[in-house]
């Protein structure tokens, strides 16, 4: 069985050489993921000796661990290939970005939508829009399912396990309640 | 503890507990037969209603949710050669060829009803260690406790799937995410960035639903169109239901078979970070090893159903034992399980083993009726669930999506906990695509306080020379000789790829 794992690892970093994409977005993950540790190292140095303690311990390894899978993925790439996916992205030329980044761009937006107009606008707006506007669902099926959908997410919540969702910031400001 | 044995079941099958066990055995079902779904999904999903339940119903929402997607992704592996779930992927080496002979109901059968026995071999042997483990667990105080988690993030980053550096790393990181918050001994805010919201830490089932919900929403979206295969049962819903019962019969039939392949997964589970699919692996091995017809292997044998699906399920009995005896989970869904202990307020280890074991037996009941349920009603809608999995991603996503959101916000009633969620949601989603463990995350981050907790301890109790004491030293070794070998076949392997080359 360790033969396999083996295998299927060595087998991934074949792949791996075989992907700019992915070493690409690899080396942006690891550039971030060490950018955060190294400020967190950096505040953990100012902390009390009691609560530095365990931190420290867990980011010296990590930081090493950190360094050696940069210069894994380093080894694995050409900077060719790395500037050309960086330049289709930054151009927005990139499908498989754009899509993600689409989708996280409409999470935020239902965030937004969730603390101003509330959990059930909030939802109903857009899982309309994904349905109907972005993935070009039937009119009567979005709005179909768009409304059964809110209404089991109220009755299991509300009155299923009593937990009242947010009303949204225009309405609890309309009420006399400034919080959000 | 035959007292906890009665009360376990009669808790189980009480009015007030039964009811969610039935919802979350039905809800881990549909979530089984849809492929990119999880069961790690069906467990996230479930989190958030915890905080407003009892233990009694909370564990058994949980368990029933959690027990039933090993069957819903059986059938899709037999049904549509895609497993639901990556324990099933053992079963698409002799399920998929059993559907083209046109014995797509037997395949079914034989699943559904392995996957029974199978938890309940596995629940017997959590039973039958519950009198070792009280023994056992009361060697363990912080300094051992400290060791023990240690060894088993090891074994979760080693044994796991992924590259060895990429899962320390995400073992690492999610110690570290544990330290995000208050600390307790000093008042000192570790990591907070200043918001309030922070000085808590990280709430576990933001960081839970972002890890492994959020992230397979973005997942599905990425690979759009239906979330499963195309095919269809070209038998009619009574034939199927026919063979479905000749199927369960062959399963019965090979009783030894189970028991030995269950036996494998139990122990197999036992061990932190092996996980179910390993487990099914060796178990079909081990059936193809010792069947009179090895020819007929990969071309349609009932005994590889059979063996690989009452493995993957005899996993979870094992897997229990460590969680609950230790407190330290052996793969993330007992990582997530373990949150969901406590959001319930359940304490594991010594406590709940001597003091609590009417609730350990509770578990086991659940799970076993859990797979009850899923196999009763695998036997009538195997045709209808079957559908679910041509459910399009397009459909789906802004489902899940509202869903998931409601369940993140619903915890705190805080915005913050669903921007935690998308947080978390893009990470998981980085770390699926790159092969990072998100397993090995999540425990991290689940132990992580414990680990500080019990290494303080063991400072304050024992000194900076805990790590001499005989437990622990023995496990510190273990750790190392475990890891050591394990960087030694890595660069061993890759001195031969050179050579080669």
């Amino acid at each position: 069985m360790h033969d396999e794992q083996h295998l299927a690892k060595t087998d991934n970093r074949v792949d791996a050489k075989n992907e700019p994409d992915k070493i690409t977005l690899e080396l942006c993950f690891i550039s971030v993921i060490s950018l955060i540790v190294a400020v967190a190292f950096i505040s953990a140095l100012g902390y009390e000796i009691v609560s530095a303690r365990t931190p420290i311990v867990i980011m010296v390894p990590l930081i090493i661990l950190i360094g050696a899978q940069f210069v894994r993925a380093i080894k694995a790439s050409r900077i060719v290939d790395v500037s050309s996916v960086l330049s289709t992205v930054a151009k927005g030329n990139s499908k498989t970005f754009n899509r993600a980044a689409g989708l996280i761009g409409w999470m935020a937006f239902l965030l937004a939508l969730i603390i101003v107009a509330g959990h059930y606008v909030g939802i109903a707006i857009v899982m309309f829009i994904l349905l109907r506007l972005i993935s070009k669902e039937e009119l009567l099926f979005s709005l179909v399912l768009t409304t059964g959908v809110t209404i089991v997410i109220f009755v299991l919540f509300e009155l299923g396990f009593d937990i009242e969702l947010h009303r949204g910031a225009i309405f609890r400001i309309w009420a006399g309640d400034a919080g959000l | 503890m035959i007292e906890g044995l009665v009360s376990g079941f009669f808790q189980a099958v009480s009015p007030d507990v039964f009811p969610f066990l039935l919802v979350g055995a039905v809800f881990g079902l549909l979530i089984g037969v849809i492929p990119g779904l999880s069961g790690h999904f069906a467990m996230a999903m479930v989190i958030p209603f915890l905080y407003t339940m009892e233990p009694g119903p909370g564990i058994a929402f949980l368990l029933g949710a959690h027990s039933t997607v090993a069957q819903g992704g059986g059938l899709t592996a037999i049904l549509f050669s895609t497993p639901g779930t990556g324990q099933n992927a053992a079963t698409l080496l002799d399920g998929p060829p059993m559907r083209d002979k046109g014995l797509a109901g037997l395949a079914t059968g034989a699943a559904l009803a392995s996957c029974f026995l199978g938890a309940l071999f596995g629940a017997i042997a959590l039973v039958l260690l519950i009198p070792v483990l009280q023994q056992v667990v009361l060697f363990f105080g912080p300094p051992e406790i400290f060791v023990l988690a240690i060894l088993a993030l090891t074994f979760v980053a080693v044994l796991g799937r992924q590259d060895l550096t990429r899962s320390m790393i995400a073992g690492l990181s999610g110690l570290l995410l544990a330290m995000v918050g208050v600390d307790n001994v000093t008042n000192q805010e570790r990591f907070t960035l200043g918001l309030l919201d922070l000085r808590d830490g990280l709430a576990l089932v933001p960081v839970i639903l972002g890890l492994f919900a959020v992230a397979e929403i973005i997942h599905l979206w990425m690979r759009g169109s239906f979330a499963g295969g195309t095919a269809t049962i070209t038998h009619s819903a009574k034939e199927t239901q026919k063979q479905i019962f000749q199927g369960i019969g062959a399963a019965f039939r090979h009783w030894w078979l189970v028991l030995r392949c269950s036996a494998i997964g139990a122990t197999m589970g036992l061990i932190p970070g092996l996980g179910s699919a390993p487990a099914a692996f060796v178990a079909y091995g081990h059936a193809k090893q010792s069947s009179k017809s090895k020819d007929t292997f990969g071309k349609g044998n009932i005994e590889g159903v059979i063996g690989s699906e009452a493995a993957n399920d005899a996993v979870e009995g094992g897997a229990l034992a460590s969680t609950i005896a230790f407190g330290i989970p052996g793969s993330s869904s007992m990582g997530i399980l373990l949150a969901g202990f406590f959001i319930l307020g359940l304490e594991t280890g010594p406590n709940m083993i001597t003091y609590n074991v009417d609730i350990v037996f509770l578990m086991l009941f659940a799970i076993v009726f859990g797979n009850l349920i899923g196999t009763v009603i695998g036997l009538f809608l195997v045709n209808p669930l079957s559908r679910a999995t041509g459910l399009r991603a397009s459909i789906l996503v802004p489902v899940l999506l509202a869903v998931v959101f409601t369940g993140a916000f619903a915890v705190h009633r805080s915005g913050f906990d669903i921007g935690v969620a998308i947080a978390f949601g893009v990470l998981g989603y980085l770390m699926k695509e790159l092969g990072y463990s998100r397993a090995a995350m999540l425990i991290g981050f689940v132990l992580g306080s414990a680990v500080e907790k019990n290494l303080y301890l063991a400072l304050q109790l024992s000194g900076p020379y805990f790590l001499l004491d005989p437990i622990p030293l023995a496990l510190a070794i273990i750790t190392l000789v475990f890891l050591g070998y394990n960087v030694w076949t890595i660069i061993r392997d890759k001195r031969r790829v050179k050579d080669h080359a």
